[in-house]
């Protein structure tokens, strides 16, 4: 049983630092710090599997525990992406249950999925992150451009839609 | 014990894989989200046969390690199922990777006002509204959108609100 303690014990440990490192103050590269939490946290466990008086870590039962828990870390991390931003299909619903029988107009979607919340933080980000870059195509016009970074951003994407033979466009 | 459980959760991932894989091929017009969801439940049954057999029937551990053992083996394929998920779903809905694969089909690039015009606020409601009633999850009457009569997403869209709390402490809602 001490083995599942080993398993458990270490996400659990770096949920609650993470937690109360939040309530102290939020640090500006989230993911990142999460990542250095969680992996610290990871290694630490692997250290005291190598302790004889703990645990006796073999190599299976250490690459069970490492994919046990980077499969549990990245499901977080995917978690804790989506709670940064709502999506807009959650926003929608929430306000629709919010106004219950009486009904949401339709129209009033509009004031709720804003370009400012939606469109223009995204394509910030994508600028950011170096995936896209702009030029200025003269008459006042911005041009936005793909760069390499982000044709490998894309690409990984994309895999599974070659693999799977998915034509056209997501919705 | 470690063989066991790595064997059993490997057999119900390559399960998973091979199912969704071939039944998305397979079956004309299926939905990806479905063929995933068909490719867990049987990864998951076969993880569970294979944890039984490798774990009980070879080597007969006590019910309480075989139960916790089974545990883990679940949290490990259920994460590895929810980062498979959301990785197809990103590829399929993100708005970011649009813009990018519209982007790459561009080479002399695209004006704002043209990505602005595929991708604005009425393009993302016109495709959540109608992906959201024909799944069932609302209902359009008379112009209004009402509570539809499947829940499935209000509860995960609840369940993200409460988490989103605990630990941000802030609400996207309100």
């Amino acid at each position: 049983m001490a083995y599942f303690g080993l398993l458990f014990f270490p996400f659990g440990a770096a949920f609650v630092i993470h937690v109360l490192l939040w309530r102290v103050r939020k640090p500006k590269a989230e993911i990142k710090t999460l990542f250095v939490i969680f992996m610290s946290s990871l290694i630490v466990a692997l250290g005291l599997g190598m302790i004889p008086q703990i645990y006796s870590l073999s190599v299976l039962s250490a690459a069970y525990l490492i994919f046990f828990y980077i499969s549990m870390t990245l499901a977080y991390l995917l978690s804790y992406t989506a709670l940064q931003e709502i999506g807009p299909s959650f926003l929608i619903l929430l306000h629709v249950y919010e106004c219950g029988n009486k009904g949401l107009p339709v129209d009033s979607l509009g004031e709720i999925i804003t370009n400012e919340r939606f469109f223009t933080p995204r394509l910030r980000d994508l600028e950011a992150a170096g995936h896209i870059s702009r030029k200025d195509a003269g008459e006042s016009e911005v041009r936005f451009f793909i760069t390499p970074a982000g044709k490998k951003f894309l690409k990984l994407f994309m895999l599974p839609r070659k693999i799977l033979g998915i034509r056209g466009q997501g919705g | 014990m470690e063989a066991g459980l790595l064997s059993s959760l490997a057999i119900g991932l390559f399960a998973f894989a091979i199912s969704h894989i071939l039944i998305f091929k397979i079956i004309r017009n299926m939905r990806i989200v479905l063929s995933m969801m068909i490719g867990f439940f049987i990864g998951f049954v076969v993880l569970c046969g294979a944890h039984l057999f490798l774990l009980h029937a070879l080597a007969s551990y006590d019910p309480l390690t075989f139960l916790v053992s089974l545990a883990a083996n679940w949290i490990a394929f259920a994460s590895a199922f929810y980062c498979y998920f959301n990785y197809i779903n990103i590829g399929e809905a993100s708005l970011r990777i649009r813009v990018l694969a519209e982007l790459n089909m561009h080479p002399e690039g695209l004006p704002f006002a043209q990505i602005l015009k595929n991708y604005d606020n009425q393009a993302i409601i016109e495709a959540r509204l109608s992906r959201l009633v024909s799944n069932g999850q609302l209902r359009l009457a008379a112009k209004k959108l009402f509570p539809g009569a499947k829940r499935r997403l209000i509860y995960i869209a609840n369940f993200f609100e409460f988490l989103r709390y605990l630990i941000l402490r802030k609400r996207a809602f309100k």
